[in-house]
Order: structure tokens, then C-alpha cells, then sequence
């Protein structure tokens, strides 16, 4: 085994302050040639939230995979790279997989399937502990409990001789997190962390991890389906679709006053008990994958011919705000009346 | 101490007694099962030999007299009812006599057992040669897996699979030693003439380990530990070797159990065809002049030896499931 407790040089240091970046990521399907994942560019500050979000299929899973040099077989990168703190870490080729799990961990979606039904989390815990940081035996002992407290579960003891199948989904999940967090990383990926979740479970998951993320200044990037989980802990959010970036920017802003009309019908689509208004449905299906133009337009109420040719590009319309639309949607007043019309 | 050998340490369980108590229930009903699976094995070929042919015609001169026959036949109390024949049969069996041989009028179990050797230094080396050739092929078909490497790996296992052992030992007689003059093709005087049984006999289980292991291994990769365990910092190759291989274990152990039959089975094929002095030849020998005493000793011994294997399969399962043991109510 190598030598783990040498810091690996330059990329550490450059790494503290420095921010992980994805730049022009796209990925393809090998056999057919299949475009899953288009030009997506964004990055993640230790200290914040970001929000991959969209529907199944719009590749926030595969870009996730991909960061962490992961793709599963059949489907490969053919372009764009990562960035750690100026370090190009793009699937963690070569040194750079020293800083996989260490710098950059993460989480999924299933984490009781995520855990090695062989080992307890005592073993699962000191192997982190001993792998990124060297530490075993009774200090290791005492590391692990502490990590098990820092995620909420009690009687450490009692837990670190359990085994998977004897967890619930939360705890199992917390337990992931503990695991994630013995390296000490800068960024955390969380996977859809909650999907398997029943609903109090979930909003203790995300609790815990918007907590973290203070305490530790973690810098975090979650990829949801659910915009009421981007609403709760996001700072910023990206929308995907059909493996396009349709709008980012702050999280607030983007859902208090989408731009893009994909952001509209996502946010139209979900039930509120504060409004009067039922969820509108987007028509469609969104494996529906046009050969041209803008992912959405099969779905879009206000595509025009131009929609259908050519995706348009993601351009800036306000602060820290993108949208790739030929008709973003104006601001604020009308935007309501609009997702009406938008959505048909 | 309040672990078991088996156990892994650090794990929770029942109290040492109670987990005492579950092997001891374990051993007994395995004995139990043993021993009803003796029975019924002696009970079988004791019927099927006597029911299928005359030792006195099979052994005894074409032009024997028929008062040497009777003699003969008096002589092995085979003229008395079958029945009796078997109530007398596992009376003696309780002494420890299991009888002489018909052919040689030696006991029949120092017949058999200076025949083992020979048939333990083929079949070990064969089970040797199916595990070392059947798990590597199976793991690395199943990280090519879909490649031509794989696939090529897999058309073959599947051929070997199809074909007979005794086609396969004398396309290998053909090849090394009649046309390439590098093997002897029988006899067991040098360690030359091991080979082509042992690969004859070895080659098959590894074909279907091989498979299996395929089949188990790209199960086991597909599980969200192992992609979660790289993305706690393993390397592809620790992910494998502490994630994927024990949890395909499991699987792999249930056939290993079938090609240890496998094995037995095929020994007697193969001993016939390599002319390989051990007990498979001894028995077909011993069933063809219906020498008594001897394929009941040989059918019991295989028996046995089925059933040891089977036990060290289940015990081995304990080894590799950490849930085997541990009965504990969930801490939820």
C-alpha cells in the first residue's frame, strides 16, 4: 500500500482555499456515440451548497460519476475537465487519486447498499480513519465515536459492531457521512442522499448536512430531483436537462424568479400547500430527446423554429445568473402568468 | 472469551452458549443426514448388485461345475434370502467388518484403501488446477466483461463445460501423446503421467467455476459498495480484492461444493480412461465381476467423502457470511 500520510505536493496547498471546478464536462454513451452530458460547467467553494438539479435522465448523476472518475462501463468522458484549486484532477487520473475520498468525498443514494454488508461500521470507520489519516487502533477508537457523535447517532460502541442490515436507511446514511467525513475533506458530493429516505428521515439528513457544511465549511455539492430540498439548503443552483445546463445562479433568485422556462414548469410541477394553484404537470416525457436544438423544446410552450435548430448557449442576465434560453422569461411581475402559458 | 473460532472478532452475537448450542444442533442433524445418507447409498448398490448379477458366473472358470458353484455361493452366504444377506451385512458392519473381496478373499477395506492414494494425488491436484485455473478466469472475464476477451474466455468455458471428460482425456492422449510424443497418455509410474488426468479432470470444474465466479463477480461489481468504497479512496484493484471477492464468495463456495462431486465422479471416468490405478478403477472392476464387498466399500467410502466435502462447504459459509453466526436482534 502507499505511503497515504505524505500530503501529496503542490496539490494540497493549492488546494485549501481553492475552489472545484467542472468545466465543458460532456459524456458520451461508448457503443452509440450518445451525447448524455453537454458542455455543464460550474464549481463549488468550500463553505457552500450548490444544487445539481433535474429530472431522472438529465445526467446530475453521470456528472457526479464523472468527478469522481466513476462512470459506470458504456459510458465515457470526451471532454471538459476538473479543477481542484488550479490542479487538473479530471477523473482522478494518475497521482490525483490520492486526493479521491480525502479532498473530494462522497455520499449516494442508497446507503445502506453503499455499506459492505461484510464489514461493521467500526471496520468501515477505522479503514477511513487509517487510510486517510493514519490513525488506528484506541485512537482510532476514540476518532470514530467522535465522528459517530458529529452525525447524531448515540452509543458509538454498540454501533461500531453493527452490521448494515442492521441499520435503518438514516442511520446508515449518517453512518456514510461519518465515514466520508474521517478524511477530513474539503468538498463533499452527496448523490441524491435522501431519495431512499422515508420523509422525517430525509429532513434530518439534510439538516445535518447543512450543519456540517458550517461547522466543517464544507463545500458541497448536492444532486437532487427535489427543488424543496434545493429551496432548504442550497446556496446556488444549477438546473439540468437532457444534459444541458438551462439556468444557474443563487438559489433564491432562481426559484423566487426563474428565468428559463424549464425552471418555470419544475417549479409549477411542485405541490404547494401554501398556494391555491394544483401542480401543472410538464407534458411529456423527458426521455423524449430531440436529434437538435434545445433539450426542452418538445415540452416548451414558447419554442419557436429557432428552438428546434440550435441549443442556445448559456448566457448571463444578472449577477451570478445564467440561462441558456432564446425566450428566457421576464422577471419577477409576469413570471407567474407566463408558466401558465408556458406550460399549456 | 466468548467468540467462536469462525467468528470474526468484534462482531455482536448470541451468548456463548447459545451459539454453542446452535453448532452443536448443526453437527448433530448433519450427522444425522450422514448417516441416513450411508444408509440409503448401501442399501441401493447391496440391492442393485445382488439384483444385476452373479458373483459365482463372474468370477468362478465359464466351465465351473455347478457344485463349485454352490459351493462358492454357500461359501459367501450369497444363497441365503437378500434380506438376510443385508441384516448380516450391518451386523458385521458393527463389528467393523465390511467383508473380503469375492475376487482375492482379502478384506475388501485394505483392498480399497491401498487404492486411495493414487485417486487423492489425482483429485487434489485436479481440485487444485479447477480453482487455480476457474477463479482467476472467472474474475478477470468478469472485468472484461462484454469484451472480446471475455467472450472468447466464455465461449470456451462452455465447450469444455459440454464435452464428456472422457472426450476431452483422449483428444488430450491424441495431441500429447500420440501426435506431439510429449506425455505418457496411462499408467502412474512418473509424475509426467499425473498431468493429463489431472488436467483432463481439473479442466472441467475450472470451466464451471470459471462461469460462476464470472457471474458472481459482476453481480458483486455492480453493488453500490463497491463504487461507494472507491470513492472513499480505493484504488479499482482494493475495491476488488476487499469488497468484491468476499462477497462472491458465497456463491462460489455452493458450486466449488458441486465440482468436489464433480470430481469424484469424474475420477472414475478418468482413472479409466488414463488406466490410473485408484479406487474409480478398482471400482468399475469390482461392479463388473460383482465383487460384493469391495463396491460397498468403495461406494461408502464416496459417500463419505461427498459428505465431508459438503460439510466443509457449510462450515466454510461461516467462514465468509458474518450473518451465519449472528442471530442478535437488530439494534433499530
Amino acid at each position: 500500500m502507499r505511503d497515504g500520510s505524505r500530503v501529496p505536493p503542490a496539490d494540497l496547498s493549492a488546494v485549501e482555499d481553492g475552489r472545484l471546478a467542472v468545466r465543458d464536462l460532456t459524456i458520451a454513451a461508448r457503443d452509440s456515440g450518445g451525447i448524455l452530458v453537454s458542455g455543464v460547467a460550474f464549481s463549488v467553494v468550500p463553505g457552500e451548497t450548490v444544487a445539481l438539479v433535474g429530472e431522472s435522465g438529465s445526467g446530475k448523476s453521470l456528472t457526479i460519476l464523472a468527478m469522481l472518475g466513476l462512470l459506470p462501463g458504456g459510458v465515457v468522458q470526451t471532454a471538459g475537465d476538473v479543477r481542484l484549486g488550479g490542479s487538473d484532477i479530471t477523473g482522478f487520473a494518475g497521482d490525483s487519486i490520492r486526493l479521491r475520498g480525502r479532498v473530494i468525498a462522497a455520499i449516494f443514494q442508497d446507503p445502506q447498499a453503499s455499506l459492505d454488508p461484510r464489514w461493521t461500521v467500526g471496520r468501515y470507520l477505522r479503514d477511513q480513519l487509517f487510510r486517510h489519516r493514519r490513525l488506528r487502533g484506541a485512537a482510532a477508537d476514540r476518532e470514530a465515536a467522535a465522528l459517530l457523535d458529529g452525525v447524531g447517532l448515540p452509543q458509538p460502541e454498540r454501533l461500531m459492531k453493527s452490521y448494515p442490515h442492521e441499520l435503518s436507511g438514516g442511520m446508515a446514511q449518517r453512518v456514510m457521512i461519518a465515514g466520508a467525513l474521517a478524511a477530513r475533506p474539503r468538498f463533499l458530493l452527496a448523490d441524491e442522499p435522501t431519495t431512499a429516505l422515508d420523509v422525517t428521515t430525509q429532513a434530518q439528513i439534510l439538516d445535518l448536512l447543512a450543519d456540517l457544511q458550517k461547522r466543517e465549511g464544507l463545500g458541497v455539492l448536492l444532486v437532487t430531483h427535489d427543488l424543496g430540498v434545493v429551496a432548504e439548503i442550497a446556496h446556488r443552483v444549477v438546473v439540468l436537462y437532457g444534459g444541458r445546463i438551462m439556468e444557474t445562479g443563487d438559489a433564491a433568485r432562481v426559484l423566487g424568479h426563474p428565468r428559463h422556462p424549464y425552471t418555470a414548469a419544475l417549479l409549477a410541477a411542485m405541490p404547494d400547500i401554501t398556494d391555491d394553484m394544483p401542480p401543472v404537470a410538464i407534458p411529456g416525457h423527458p426521455g423524449e430527446r430531440p436529434a437538435s436544438g434545445c433539450p426542452f423544446h418538445p415540452r416548451c410552450g414558447l419554442a419557436t423554429s429557432a428552438c428546434e435548430t440550435a441549443p442556445p448557449s448559456l448566457r448571463e442576465i444578472g449577477p451570478e445568473q445564467g440561462v441558456a434560453c432564446y425566450h428566457p422569461l421576464p422577471s419577477a411581475a409576469m413570471t407567474q402568468g407566463l408558466i401558465r402559458y408556458a406550460v399549456g | 472469551m466468548d467468540t467462536l473460532p469462525l467468528q470474526h472478532d468484534g462482531r455482536p452475537g448470541p451468548h456463548l452458549g447459545r451459539r454453542l448450542a446452535a453448532l452443536a444442533r448443526f453437527c448433530l442433524l448433519k450427522l444425522a443426514r450422514t448417516l441416513a445418507t450411508l444408509w440409503i447409498v448401501v442399501t441401493f448398490t447391496f440391492v442393485i448388485l445382488r439384483l444385476t448379477g452373479d458373483p459365482a458366473l463372474s468370477l468362478l472358470p465359464d466351465n465351473a461345475p455347478p457344485d463349485i458353484a454352490a459351493a462358492f455361493r454357500s461359501r459367501w452366504g450369497l444363497d441365503r434370502p437378500v434380506w438376510t444377506q443385508y441384516a448380516l451385512y450391518f451386523r458385521n458392519m458393527l463389528d467393523g467388518n465390511l467383508g473380503y473381496s469375492l475376487a482375492n478373499g482379502r478384506d475388501a477395506v485394505a483392498v480399497v484403501l491401498e487404492r486411495v492414494p493414487a485417486t487423492l494425488r489425482l483429485t487434489v491436484s485436479a481440485f487444485a488446477l479447477t480453482l487455480a485455473v476457474g477463479l482467476p478466469v472467472g474474475v478477470f472475464a468478469a472485468l472484461r466483461h462484454g469484451r472480446m476477451a471475455d467472450r472468447a474466455l466464455m465461449m470456451l468455458a462452455t465447450v469444455k463445460y459440454s464435452l464428456p471428460n472422457f472426450v476431452i482425456g483422449i483428444g488430450l492422449i491424441y495431441a500429447f501423446a500420440i501426435w506431439l510424443r510429449l506425455l505418457p497418455s496411462s499408467g502412474s509410474a512418473t509424475a509426467a503421467h499425473l498431468i493429463l488426468p489431472v488436467v483432463t479432470l481439473g479442466l472441467s470444474g475450472a470451466a464451471v467455476i470459471a462461469r460462476f465466479t464470472r457471474s458472481a463477480a459482476l453481480e458483486t461489481l455492480g453493488q453500490p459498495y463497491v463504487r461507494a468504497a472507491m470513492a472513499a479512496g480505493e484504488t479499482r484493484t482494493q475495491a476488488i480484492v476487499r469488497h468484491v471477492l468476499p462477497n462472491a464468495a458465497v456463491p462460489i463456495l455452493t458450486v466449488i461444493g458441486f465440482t468436489i462431486g464433480g470430481l469424484v465422479g469424474g475420477s472414475i471416468i478418468v482413472e479409466q480412461v488414463f488406466a490410473w490405478p485408484g479406487i474409480g478403477r478398482l471400482l468399475v472392476d469390482a461392479v463388473a465381476v460383482r465383487d460384493l464387498a469391495v463396491a460397498q466399500v468403495i461406494v461408502i467410502l464416496l459417500a463419505v467423502a461427498m459428505v465431508t466435502a459438503n460439510l466443509a462447504i457449510d462450515l466454510a459459509y461461516g467462514l465468509v457470511n458474518p450473518r451465519f453466526w449472528n442471530n442478535d436482534d437488530d439494534i433499530r
